[in-house]
């Protein structure tokens, strides 16, 4: 009697250890092979847009910050160029050197948290462990400029939260110094490593027209060989000043990501060694109390005015004129894009904001399409998915 | 076979033994959430090394742990899988809610998330931060040991109780 | 946006309104012609979708009530250019995936988050929500703390 062959339908997620979070994974297998692969998402859905609308404009730095939690800093780059744009203002020199500075910082940590992350799923733990030592050494310098390891809300309508602190300097040139050599030990531990290497090559392959097609951003995107990076093509906080480089691969395969992540925290680095080398002095914040709040002991306690200004602010926001703006940035995952629009009041009407992560997940099923299913698990790994920034 | 006399020993009570086995091994089911749960695994990088405190052993499957670590925010469509893999550990078991989020909604008091993982599962520490320090979640295993040791009971026990007086 | 691109795409849509704001250029499309107008713009060279989304007017009191909006990228220069289409609701835009596959989840998310159905759309269920979700969350008149009742604290 012939046996019927029947695919076999497997549930992954959202609670797996190599979903990267919350992810669900509905597969139809024939023996190893995925026939076909759909995506589960909003199990981490926040409603962050909703709850955006509901806060003024300030406030809702704080919950964009929360979207693509492991780079915090560009979610709220994007979020306050947008307003910015809104509000026809444009902030000091300093404050855009600084901005550029923390975002490189923050994509560095970023790709280090993946890079022990894909690691770990491949089987290699010791990676992990390396990574998340000199993450601490980023996150420390951000915590001691803004006062939080994640999540800082940093980046203000119209300046900072603060300068950088004293001493803030000699660490990162310490860390910089130090930055070569954890690369290298990267290299070693994986480039070398014929396990690593045999995996990510040939695996998770996406065309470059179906790449563009289906929104791809970031390192997905150019390991196919389109040159996009939005720090080039559509410079914006002061990007045009820095020298680098766009490393792009041909193959789009998980290796060439692998390498390209690689490659962009050695341009990162070079960028935050112009930017504080370069910094200029002067002010960081713009000079307008109806936007940025009034020093609180050189004017809020020594002036009446300052101080109506400063508590109209904290307690009603600032207005800001009607209409839209959209601004993207260039994430650690690719085009992170913000657009606000304004009816004039002192809370935003909409926000919306672009992820990355979101369009990239759409494109998982093609790449692990007819593959194995170890395949797929290099294939999550590669794409780099935030589940925050996928949901929001 | 010598006598008692002359080798050393101690005296306790299986029960503590018990409690202290059980503290010095809680086996965490890996489960993270959101943001909270990059600092839960910084919580087991080298820096502050979980391994000290004995709890470092994340198990990926629920049924391989007793201790529950919610990091982060907890979506509606999140909690009944929360619920389901609560209820697949066995038991003892307790649970940590790390962060703002999951203690209380945090910053999302919307629609969206679920003003309190203590509305799914009943919760034995809460860690107060967005996101908490690695110090902090250590602090919050530590007070978890603390309750084991005192032979507290598990939150889910104490809940029974009381529903069991109300209805008795 | 050049010259000539632009001239091109008027020829073909007269009704076509295009403005030049800061850092793109946006086109009001008359409803109905934005897949034909999206199809133009990938043939000139715009073929990456960055996003699709929407934008709700109904605190304004304005008819129709919302704003679908498509960004789209040329992978060269990195050049944006929005389509901007006006929505009623009830209405149901047709769906821009024979163009651009990618439009698949932001069609599914805006059906979830606004409740307006694209017409053609092979999947079109909630994305983000739960299935048995009540209201469409991120339509202004929609309460931010939802609608559905609150569960007791867990007790066994
Ligand atoms: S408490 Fe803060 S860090 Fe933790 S999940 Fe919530 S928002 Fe993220």
């Amino acid at each position: 009697m012939a046996t019927e062959r029947r695919p076999l339908v497997l549930n992954m997620g959202p609670q797996h250890p190599s979903t990267h979070g919350v992810l669900r994974l509905v597969l139809e297998l024939d023996g190893e092979t995925v026939l076909s692969c759909e995506p589960v998402i909003g199990y981490l859905h926040t409603g962050i847009e909703k709850t955006a609308e509901n806060l003024t404009y300030n406030q809702a730095v704080t919950v964009i910050d929360r979207m693509d939690y492991l780079s915090p800093l560009t979610n709220n780059l994007a979020y306050v160029l947008a307003v910015e744009k809104l509000l026809k203002i444009e902030v000091p020199e300093r404050t855009r050197s600084i901005r550029v500075l923390f975002c490189e910082l923050s994509r560095m940590a970023s790709h280090l948290v993946w890079l022990g992350t894909a690691a770990m799923d491949m089987g290699a733990m010791s990676v992990f462990f390396y990574c998340f030592r000199e993450r601490e050494k980023i996150l420390d310098l951000i915590e001691m400029t803004t006062g939080a390891r994640m999540n800082p809300s940093y980046f203000r309508v119209g300046g900072l939260m603060a300068d950088l602190p004293q001493g803030f300097s000699e660490k990162l040139h310490a860390l910089l110094d130090e930055f070569p050599e954890w690369l290298d030990n990267y290299r070693k531990l994986l480039g070398t490593n014929v396990l690593w290497v045999e995996r990510l090559r040939g695996a998770a392959v996406v065309s470059q027209e179906a790449a563009l097609a289906y929104g791809l951003t970031g390192p997905t995107l150019r390991s196919t060989g389109v040159e996009l990076d939005l720090r080039k093509a559509q410079p914006y906080s002061g990007y045009e000043q820095f020298e680098f480089d766009v490393p792009v691969r041909q193959n789009g395969d998980a290796y060439d990501r692998y390498e390209l992540r690689l490659e962009e925290m050695v341009q990162s680095a070079r960028i935050v060694r112009q930017a504080i080398d370069r910094l200029p002095d002067g002010p960081w914040h713009i000079d307008d109390w109806r936007i940025f709040p009034p020093d609180k002991h050189q004017h809020v306690e020594k002036n009446m005015e300052a101080l109506i200004y400063h508590f109209k602010l904290f307690t009603e926001g600032f207005k800001v004129p009607a209409g839209e703006a959209y601004q993207g940035v260039e994430g650690p995952r690719g085009e992170i894009g913000c657009y606000v629009v304004s009816d004039g009041s002192a809370r935003p009407m909409r926000v919306r904001a672009r992820t990355p992560s979101f369009y990239n997940l759409q494109a998982l099923p093609l790449m692990v399409k007819d593959r194995l299913i170890a395949d797929l698990i290099t294939a999550i790994g590669s794409i780099d998915i935030v589940l925050g920034d996928v949901d929001r | 076979m010598g006598s008692l006399d002359d080798r050393p020993f101690l005296l306790t009570s299986v029960d503590r033994i018990l409690r202290w086995a059980q503290k010095s091994s809680i086996w965490p089911a890996q489960f993270g959430l959101a943001c909270c749960a990059i600092e839960m695994m910084s919580t087991a990088a080298p820096r502050f090394d979980l391994a000290r405190f004995g709890a470092e052993v994340m198990r990926a499957s629920p049924r391989q742990a007793d201790l529950m670590i919610v990091a982060g925010r907890v979506a509606q469509k999140m909690a009944p899988v929360l619920r389901q893999i609560y209820d697949q550990m066995p038991d003892p078991k307790w649970v940590i809610s790390m962060g703002a989020c999951a203690s209380c909604g945090g910053v999302f008091n919307n629609y969206a998330i679920v003003q309190g993982v203590d509305r799914v599962v009943p919760v034995d520490v809460y860690v107060p931060g967005c996101p908490p320090t690695p110090e902090g979640l250590l602090d919050g295993i530590i007070k978890l040991q603390q309750k084991i040791t005192a032979g507290q009971i598990p939150a889910n026990r104490a809940y029974q109780a009381l529903h069991a007086q109300g209805q008795g | 946006m050049a010259a000539d691109v632009l001239e091109s795409l008027i020829s073909r849509f007269p009704d076509l309104q295009v403005e030049e704001a800061k850092g793109h250029s946006l086109m009001l499309a008359e409803d109905g012609q934005q897949i034909a107008l999206l199809e133009a713009l990938k043939a000139e060279g715009f073929t990456l979708l960055v996003d699709i989304g929407m934008i709700d007017h109904w605190s304004e009191g304005r008819e129709p009530r919302f704003d679908l909006v498509y960004i789209l990228r040329r992978p060269t220069s990195g050049e944006a250019v929005w389509v901007k289409v006006k929505v009623g609701d009830g209405e149901t835009p047709p769906t821009a995936i024979p163009v651009f596959h990618g439009a698949n989840w932001p069609e599914r998310e805006i059906y979830d988050l606004f409740g307006v159905t694209f017409a053609g759309h092979p999947n079109m269920e909630r994305i983000l929500m739960p299935d048995e979700w009540e209201g469409h969350p991120l339509r202004r008149d929609y309460p931010i703390v939802g609608t559905m009742p609150t569960p007791p604290l867990a007790r066994e």
